[in-house]
């Protein structure tokens, strides 16, 4: 769109993403803030803004201890979101653009906690760092009627009311790991096939292991800034061209399988009313994959009517390529999602890999010609928000 | 283990008596539930519980995996038919899981731990058998019904 200014991607971090970090959740944010500062050209005074996840069901990091951690001097704007953290894209934009700050410094960092783990529940130093938000997640109400697992729910829901199967689900977890295979990121890197998928073991019947998303330690940063400052700095612009989420009423998802899904609608809804574009002219594709239910009701959203996802999805299969093509043409999560990359990214690997592949810089993972991507994030629970993103 | 807090008191010591109350707008009719503040349509602060049979209908359901040996777990949403827009997530008990389908119609029970006594519910009829389309129809008509009653928003 033209005749505003947007706001530019401009530098881009991580840091290990693993089973088992061996550090602190703070660690892993300072890293990856300090990679982003580092690849942005920006001088570490100069960043002005801090704004990170800070919320949900993992200890995570306020922005207070970041500008600790990477002495930034001059802090004038902060501000928390809540996972996934497309949001706090959204807020480092919106506080660039107002000016509010020059450069922002956006963050997400997970860590895995004690119950989100085997490993966390044996580890008595896997505490909540303090002004911790709740971890445990807990329904508001009393009892959780045996599993906390809504998504079992909405996926049943959805297998009933329109027909999918888990050969449907298999496709999404296929074509990322088939993808993760390119992305030294990635914590899960072995192919998969659809029978490996069939024969994963059940968690939540009709969930099975490989349609749920890995806890992991880690965390990714971004810096933002204006679209005409960002001129002046190395990296090629990746422009934020518009930003759209929803919050519907009835959103807790534990009693209403249905939220997700109207949610997703909305906020597609929001996002390409504030674009020229259209969802079929993006090049690239990323829907948030933490559980595959997630991700086929985030394309049918995006590309189909309620329930017409599972047909999209066949007819997009390449069994040469083991992954998806909609329309013959659009790549999904060429970095492998949530699925590969693991929890600690919570759909904020898409941004880090929305950039790459839009500065070129994608290595053997890099689609021609890509210049618009797609990013959603969120499920019932936490913020459902979407970003589009472009060159 | 229940989490309880200030506002989920009232409805936790209701379920240790057995008795499932659910608030209702004096003013406009809306049922309420999980306990608010106040109306969410009207915004009236006249709420009054009212205690329920428990009839409902399943929404959906999961079958969360148990330790080896232990009883099948079938995790359900139950929409309540005396009460448009309510639902609880209980436990489905008294059928076998196989048995289970989507719009089935259910009563409620209850059931204990040490910790205390929480809602579950049962088939109606054991030998009930739904198609999908019934179940796709009923889902829809409750949709209806929770748009109607006020809080619910429809799809977009
Ligand atoms: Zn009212």
């Amino acid at each position: 769109m033209t005749g505003r200014e947007r706001a530019a991607i401009v530098g881009i971090g991580w840091s290990e993403l693993a089973r088992d970090s061996g550090v602190g959740p703070g660690s892993l944010v300072a890293r990856a803030a300090r990679a982003a500062v580092l690849d942005s050209g920006v001088a570490r005074d100069a960043i002005d803004g801090v704004v990170g996840v800070y919320g949900t069901d993992s200890p995570t990091l306020w922005p207070g201890y970041v500008v600790d951690a990477l002495g930034l001097p001059d802090v004038r704007w902060w501000d928390t979101a809540q996972p996934p953290s497309v949001t706090a894209l959204s807020t480092a934009a919106n506080a660039v653009l107002t000016g509010n700050c020059d450069y922002a410094l956006c963050y997400h960092g997970k860590y895995r906690w004690a119950n989100t783990s085997v490993v966390g529940r044996g580890d008595p130093l896997r505490q909540a760092p303090a002004h911790e938000f709740d971890p445990g997640l807990d329904h508001a109400l009393v009892e959780h009627g045996g599993s906390m697992l809504w998504a079992a729910r909405v996926m049943r829901e959805h297998m009933a009311l329109h027909g999918s199967t888990r050969e449907d689900f298999a496709r999404i977890s296929v074509n990322n790991r088939t993808n993760a295979a390119r992305n030294p990121r990635a914590v899960f890197r072995t192919p998969l096939t659809v029978d490996d998928y069939l024969a994963a073991p059940m968690v939540d019947d009709p969930m099975c292991l490989l349609d749920m998303d890995a806890p992991i330690d880690g965390a990714l940063a971004v810096v933002v800034t204006t679209e005409r400052r960002a001129r002046d700095l190395p990296h090629p612009s990746v422009l934020v061209e518009a930003f759209g989420s929803a919050l519907p009423a009835r959103n807790d998802g534990l009693l209403w399988p249905e939220a997700d899904g109207i949610a997703a609608r909305r906020a597609v809804g929001n996002l390409f009313a504030r674009s020229d574009l259209t969802p079929a002219d993006i090049d690239l594709a990323y829907p948030y994959d933490g559980f595959t239910i997630l991700a086929m009701l985030w394309l049918e959203a995006l590309y189909t009517k309620p329930g017409e996802g599972p047909a999209l999805l066949r007819e997009s299969w390449s069994d040469d390529e083991q992954r998806l093509r909609l329309f013959g043409r659009i790549p999904v999560c060429t970095h492998g999602g949530n699925l590969s990359e693991g929890r600690a990214t919570q759909g904020f690997g898409s941004v880090i890999e929305a950039v790459q592949q839009l500065r070129g810089d994608a290595g053997e993972r890099q689609v021609d010609a890509a210049r618009s991507a797609v990013i959603t994030g969120g499920m019932a629970g936490t913020n459902r928000s979407t970003i589009l993103v472009g060159g | 283990m229940a989490r309880i807090n200030h506002d989920t008191i009232d409805l936790w010591q209701g379920w240790q008596r057995r008795e499932l109350r659910v608030d209702r707008c004096a003013d406009c009719g809306t049922w309420v539930f999980p306990p608010r503040p106040f109306c969410p349509d009207c915004w009236s602060d006249t709420l009054v519980g009212t205690v329920l049979t428990g009839a409902g209908r399943l929404v959906s359901y999961s079958r969360p995996r148990v330790a080896p040996g232990a009883p099948p777990v079938v995790s359900g949403v139950v929409a309540l038919t005396e009460a448009p827009g309510v639902r609880l997530l209980a436990r489905i008990e008294g059928i076998e899981p196989e048995r289970v389908t989507l719009g089935m119609q259910l009563a409620l029970g209850w059931w204990e731990d040490a910790g205390g006594v929480y809602p579950q519910f049962g088939p109606v009829d054991a030998d009930q058998v739904r198609l999908p389309a019934d179940a796709a129809r009923g889902a829809d008509a409750d949709a209806d019904a929770d748009a109607a009653g006020g809080a619910g928003q429809g799809a977009a």
